[in-house]
């Protein structure tokens, strides 16, 4: 199960082990209807 | 990967689209991919707050789905009407970057990802349906930031 790290400023795109059958993880930080910033994990297996 | 308009066409045009495009939306259509988003993030939630950061996260986690024919698949996808906007919009270029490692070999890793932006950035699309996206994107080049953290390597 991936989870959301917490917003670091950054936008990152990358690769990671994540639950059999989902296909990514994404994450979106926002604030007052703005977006901070957002992650994408893809599953690697 | 988000914004006022983009559509979820795909698990991987999804995330370029939260990372990549701007002044867009998101929007969840009705393919194959469907998030999970109490998966996504058990500790925060969806759209939950970040406790003292005045912010708020919102995770999904895209299921691969079931096999089917592509043909079908596509036909399916143009004619589904189905979506839901997000309560927050890019109000800026949002710049990303992009970790190769782990990637697999098959994928042409920055190019890829870069080119895979772009097509929902524009609101590229198998459809026939006209592009109304003036959108841009940002890349940054690559990076050894690892964000958000599967299930085998929470922090």
């Amino acid at each position: 199960m991936g989870r959301c790290n917490g917003n670091d400023g950054d936008n990152t795109v990358g690769w990671g082990s994540l639950r059999v059958g989902y296909l990514a993880i994404t994450c979106v930080y926002y604030a007052d209807g703005k977006i901070a910033s957002s992650d994408i994990m893809i599953n690697k297996s | 990967m988000a914004h006022r308009a983009a559509l979820r066409m795909s698990a991987f045009a999804a995330l370029a689209a939260v990372v990549g495009a701007t002044a867009v939306g998101s929007a969840h259509g009705g393919d194959r991919s469907q998030p999970d988003r109490a998966a996504a993030s058990p500790a925060a939630g969806a759209g939950a707050p970040l406790a003292g950061s005045g912010m708020s996260v919102l995770g999904d986690e895209i299921e691969a789905g079931t096999a089917t024919v592509r043909p079908a698949a596509v036909s399916a996808a143009c004619a589904d009407r189905a979506y839901s906007l997000e309560g927050f919009q890019a109000a800026k270029t949002l710049t990303f970057c992009y970790n190769p490692a782990g990637s697999p070999t098959n994928v042409r890793t920055a190019t890829a990802t870069k080119n895979a932006t772009w097509t929902v950035t524009i609101g590229a699309n198998r459809c026939g349906i006209t592009r109304r996206l003036a959108a841009s994107g940002g890349y940054a080049g690559t990076t050894g930031r690892v964000r958000p953290g599967g299930h085998r390597g929470q922090v």
